[in-house]
């Protein structure tokens, strides 16, 4: 699949076959997420991957953003130990950014391979951290849930390009498109 | 029946309830209405891998598993759960004057 068909045609996928993900779909899945870009080369994540039936089961029952079960369910973590400052400023809020990268590279490699996944930000952080036995130093920020998808959901409105795109100023149009 | 699987469905089924509920507390309103639709699909797949369902059951649960799987268009959304709410008070009233003959 084409880079910029992927990105175009991937859509929020939340309800799942019961078809296992293979292994080899989910190796390619995590690489995809570990090769995102981040500031500094930071790499501020670990990922969690849960697949044993019984603590999907108890994964889903403290999230209530999972519609669900999914064959697998991959907690991305923010590393505290990484988060570091630098003489720029607040290093801080781009590790958030580079978890989002590494979000987005999940999102996209399920959708290229296949699958259907959807971030999910709606569950019980402190009972799902403890499930996961994290450590201190990983907090814990989004789950991607992956499966075979059902059907593909037809896509969202999205706002016209017009509204959120401007050139050279805030409120330009494209001289290009508009000469 | 299974007892013992049916007590373990039903404690996870608690624990979406309950986490959902400390969510809401920080999430959208509307976000509400798919946790409601979420738990009443839960507990009739659970009804259904039980042997506790029955017809109108099941279809409601595919109703609300399609309702679920379709991308969050709040009318068309708003639209099927008021029919569902008609077609369950239906079904109840049957199931009354059944009980009642």
């Amino acid at each position: 699949m084409e880079t910029i068909d992927a990105i175009m045609t991937r859509r929020s996928v939340r309800a799942y076959k019961k078809d296992p993900v293979s292994k080899e779909q989910l190796d390619n899945i995590l690489r995809a997420g570990a090769a995102a870009p981040s500031g500094g080369n930071r790499q501020p994540w670990t990922f969690i991957v849960i697949y044993e039936h019984r603590r999907l089961q108890g994964v889903i029952s403290l999230s209530p953003g999972m519609f669900s079960k999914p064959g697998v369910i991959i907690a991305i973590c923010l590393d505290v130990t990484r988060v570091t400052k630098t003489e720029d400023g607040d290093a801080e809020s781009m590790v958030w950014m580079d978890l989002g990268a590494a979000m987005e590279n999940i999102l996209l490699a399920a959708h290229d391979q296949g699958l259907g996944a959807c971030a999910i930000g709606s569950f019980h952080e402190q009972g799902v951290s403890s499930l996961l036995r994290l450590p201190p130093t990983l907090k814990l920020a989004l789950l991607v849930s992956i499966g075979i998808p059902v059907k593909a959901p037809s896509g969202p409105k999205r706002r016209p390009l017009e509204e959120v795109i401007f050139f050279e100023e805030y409120g330009g149009q494209d001289g290009h498109r508009n000469p | 029946m299974d007892t013992e699987t049916l007590r373990e469905d039903l404690f996870f089924l608690i624990g979406f309830i309950l986490t959902s509920m400390h969510g809401l507390y920080h999430e959208p309103a509307e976000y509400g209405i798919n946790r409601l639709l979420d738990a009443g699909g839960r507990l009739l797949s659970i009804m259904e891998a039980h042997g506790l369902s029955d017809y109108f059951l099941r279809k409601l649960g595919q109703e609300i598993e399609e309702e679920k799987e379709g991308s969050m268009d709040s009318d068309r959304q708003k639209d099927t759960i008021s029919r569902l709410a008609i077609e369950y008070t239906e079904e109840l009233q049957r199931r009354l004057s059944m009980k009642n003959h």
